[in-house]
């Protein structure tokens, strides 16, 4: 089969009229539900992962529905405020740690990062099923949350309102985030173990395709700030509970020492959502444009300095909070340090693309875009880093549309592009680069129209987390709620589209984008084992320059049939 | 050589218990602050013989050391940059 | 062979059954022991920062914290330091013992660490009973000084969260000292020694939250 001949623009060609008996893989080694309940693939742990993390996007994504909705007319007649309150609540911590957190970590990254490194799974394949029992026993805990009564303090539980006055089923959700806390650090701490002790021989630190270097600075951004987070909510749950004065300054508590544990973790949390992201728009350009990724070593390091400085920043959420004026001087240069790698890589992907022989394909598409958005969204980052401008922008719709630029533009598009990228060598199948395509443009075009407008909102004074709002900002919100429509049928289409593919698409081959990497170095869908036999590694990492070169030896790789 | 590594873990346990009655008696002693710095400087000790001794940091491959040292700088991390806010705030 | 210096791969490489994920044994305790360490770093943080808000705490309550102390129960905090320490003893010469084959001795002196873990736990639920009864225990019945209850309050708060954390992780780690304790017993597994090196690790990491805990709870104020 050649690599030439299938997937890079076009229809797909019926399945029928090539007839190979599948030989056997990690879907059809075993079909028992036991055999994927119980698994230890890390394949198959991915793809539990990645049917968990879809259906709670949609939940959330149906909470943002119901806000869209809300937020058409300015009077706030769609619901009560209390219950609006509970929506962009169960949207916020549905969408931060029960989607995006665990979203390319613990799918793309379960699946990819042993085959990237030339390795039979990850260090610890029974540790990462107890990650996935740990994702889904806290999303219980949420989910009985929810049908409680939902809970109205904002994703991000600010003491007192969560400790004394909510009444609401705070102590839920508390759980529910603490328990699927421990499923990221276990995947995290699976990451670094297995990129330190199992790559492939020849597979050196410099040779690494950058979306292990990014799942590895993830990983250790999930292992040193997830553990704060853990604590802030038992501390939480300890003060609601039994009344000890921690935070609450009626009981001799401090409210800023909930916040700075909380931002602790929840500034690098940011940084959990785009790192990731940021790995796979690198291996999708490269891919697309079938160049080297420029600057290879300034890259990793990039991506280092993003995580690093990703701790030194948390008080750029607390500027006007009380906080010392000294620490917001401190916090503001460390915030206008950190742009500087972010900037590095888009400037480097961008340099990525000169002399390219680029295909427009569907995940070139998402990582054309998450470039863009994701540079307004940092862009944007800088003014609100300012001092003097985050006194007028901060809690106006300003910071929203800022943080749904890189968390929406950036890091769902570069999860959706990796989703297609990967997709043959997944599920074996190939889709509809046709429809894809179609689905990217419109969610591109519908994810402005939704969230360009709330810049604006926020420079012209309108408060985030408001149910109701002033006449004249309903022009902005209906086009905002107009947009968000579009974006929920972009995100549909897929489910549509790659679903059909699971039953009538053509049959992947190994290397349908004529990309370097180990992963394509195996038949699609890998063995159970991902190897025939162990890869040696002799080439430099996006050898595309390469390619025509060593054609001929990829073929004699793919595996046996 | 046996008898000398199990002579240093006694050796090392011995230390650890006098640390322990060192920073107990003394803060029967008013020292005023120099109490919590004793005690402090002496936890510190503590954790460390237990660290370098019976946890054998220096003798396990080096990730393990940067693993250990990342971890202090965290948490130095979290206190350095919070605590001061704490001191000068004032309110 | 089995010099006093032997290592684990030169004793027990040829019999060690590895992983499926594995090449070789080396890779498999090297990623082990790795991942034992990056464990405890995640336990860093969350006990830092849970020493971290004491050290806010304290510092808004000086008085009160002092007073509070006082109340804790001394004899038996200092000697429950003395008996975990002791019991990392007996951890790291259970794990000596380990390395050189040396199978009943293993069990035996894993036994040892766990009765002494036991002997702190017992020692603690001790004092919780004791501190109830002096109307010390948080939302049951407390009691204190006017002067200080509020700053009181607090510090029995973070009493019993702290020691109840510590006497949770304290558990666990009882539980697999006796599991190892039986396999050592029944000559199981040839990576005995490894596995008796990680569970080490992870109790004096326990052993070194309670050195911590015991200045901040114990000794605020003796005078």
């Amino acid at each position: 089969m050649s690599i030439l001949t299938t997937g890079l623009a076009g229809d797909v060609p019926p399945a029928h009229s090539v007839r190979v008996e599948t030989p056997s893989n990690y879907l059809n080694a075993k079909f028992t539900i036991g055999s994927w309940l119980a698994t230890h693939d890390h394949k198959r742990i991915a793809i539990l992962f990645a049917v968990s993390i879809t259906a709670f996007f949609f939940i959330g994504g149906a909470a943002a529905t119901m806000i869209r909705l809300d937020l058409a007319t300015p009077a706030g007649d769609f619901v009560k405020a209390e219950t609006y309150n509970k929506l962009f609540t169960m949207h916020g911590v549905i969408m931060v740690w029960f989607f995006l957190i665990p979203s390319i970590p613990a799918t793309l990254g379960n699946f990819l990062v042993p085959l990237m490194i030339g390795a039979r799974d990850l260090a610890f394949p029974r540790l990462n099923l107890t990650s996935w029992y740990l994702y889904v026993g806290g999303s219980i805990f949420t989910i009985v949350a929810m049908i409680a009564g939902g809970v109205d303090t904002g994703w991000t539980f600010y003491a007192p309102f969560s400790t004394m006055f909510s009444n609401t089923h705070v102590i839920y959700v508390l759980a529910g985030v603490f328990v699927v806390g421990f499923s990221s650090i276990l995947t995290g701490l699976n990451i670094i173990v297995t990129v330190h002790t199992m790559r492939a021989p020849g597979m050196t630190w410099f040779r690494l395709p950058l979306f292990v270097w990014a799942q590895y600075a993830t990983a250790a951004i999930l292992v040193l700030a997830t553990p704060v987070l853990a604590m802030t909510l038992v501390l939480v749950t300890v003060e609601r509970l039994f009344g000890i004065g921690i935070f609450n300054p009626a009981l001799g508590g401090d409210p800023l020492l909930f916040q700075h544990l909380f931002w602790f973790y929840s500034h690098p949390a940011v940084y959990i959502m785009v790192l990731p992201a940021m790995g796979v728009v690198s291996e999708l350009i490269a891919a697309s444009a079938h160049n080297p990724v420029f600057g290879y070593k300034t890259m990793a390091f990039a991506i280092i300095a993003i995580a690093v400085l990703g701790f030194l920043v948390w008080g750029h959420h607390m500027f006007v909070s009380g906080q010392s004026m000294y620490a917001g001087v401190v916090f503001s240069f460390m915030s206008f340090l950190v742009a500087i790698p972010s900037a590095v890589k888009v400037f480097n992907w961008t340099a990525t693309l000169w002399h390219g022989r680029i295909t427009y394909t569907a995940p070139m598409l998402y990582a054309l875009g998450f470039v863009g958005l994701f540079t307004i969204g940092g862009m944007t980052g800088l003014f609100l880093a300012s001092l003097a401008l985050d006194v007028h922008l901060t809690d106006t719709y300003f910071v929203v549309a800022h943080f749904h630029y890189i968390m929406v533009g950036g890091t769902v598009s570069a999860y959706l592009g990796g989703i297609h990228f990967w997709w043959p060598k997944i599920t074996g199948r190939m889709y509809s680069d046709r429809w894809a395509r179609f689905a990217a443009i419109l969610l591109f075009v519908g994810f402005n129209f939704t969230f360009f407008p709330q810049y604006l909102l926020g420079i012209a004074g309108m408060p985030r987390r408001y149910h109701a709002y002033p006449p004249e900002f309903q022009t902005l919100n209906v086009l905002s709620s107009a947009g968000a429509l579009i974006l929920a049928l972009g995100y549909l289409l897929p489910l549509l589209y790659l679903g059909w593919s699971l039953f009538r698409g053509a049959r992947a081959p190994a290397n349908p984008w004529d990309a370097t990497g180990l992963e394509w170095q195996t038949p699609s869908p890998p063995p159970v084992h991902n190897f025939a036999t162990p890869p040696v590694v002799t080439e430099p990492p996006y050898a595309y320059r390469m390619a025509a070169l060593t054609r001929d030896v990829v073929d004699a790789r793919e595996g046996t049939r | 050589m046996t008898h000398s590594r199990v002579r240093n873990y006694v050796m090392t346990w011995i230390a650890l218990l006098v640390l322990l009655a060192i920073t107990c008696g003394t803060s029967f002693i008013p020292l005023g602050r120099y109490n919590l710095a004793i005690n402090m400087a002496i936890a510190i000790a503590k954790a460390l013989l237990v660290i370098v001794v019976f946890m054998r940091l220096f003798k396990s491959a080096p990730m393990v050391l940067v693993v250990a040292v990342i971890a202090a700088l965290d948490l130095a991390i979290l206190v350095c940059l919070a605590l001061p806010d704490f001191v000068v705030r004032g309110w | 062979m089995t010099s006093a210096n032997a290592t684990i791969g030169a004793v027990h490489e040829a019999t060690l059954r590895v992983a499926a994920q594995f090449e070789e044994a080396p890779q498999q305790v090297h990623a082990a022991k790795l991942g034992m360490w990056i464990f405890l770093a995640t336990e860093v943080m969350f006990f830092g920062a849970l020493f971290f808000a004491y050290a806010i705490a304290r510092v808004q309550f000086p008085e009160a914290f002092a007073a509070a102390s006082k109340h804790t129960n001394i004899l038996l905090g200092t000697t429950n330091t003395a008996v975990l320490l002791t019991s990392s003893l007996f951890m790291v010469l259970a794990m000596r013992a380990a390395e050189l084959g040396v199978r009943r001795a293993t069990a035996i002196l894993l036994v040892i660490t766990a009765l002494l873990g036991l002997a702190f736990t017992g020692i603690k639920l001790t004092e919780y009973v004791l501190d109830y009864r002096d109307h010390l225990v948080p939302v049951l019945d407390f009691s204190f000084d006017p002067r200080y209850a509020k700053g009181a309050l607090v510090f029995f708060g973070f009493y019993f969260v702290t020691t109840g954390l510590h006497l949770v992780h304290l558990s666990i780690g009882n539980g697999l000292v006796l599991t190892f304790a039986r396999r050592a017993w029944l000559g199981k597994p040839n990576t005995l020694a490894d596995q008796v090196e990680i569970v080490g690790l992870y109790w004096h990491f326990v052993d070194i939250v309670w050195i911590f805990l015991y200045p901040c709870l114990y000794l605020v104020s003796r005078t």
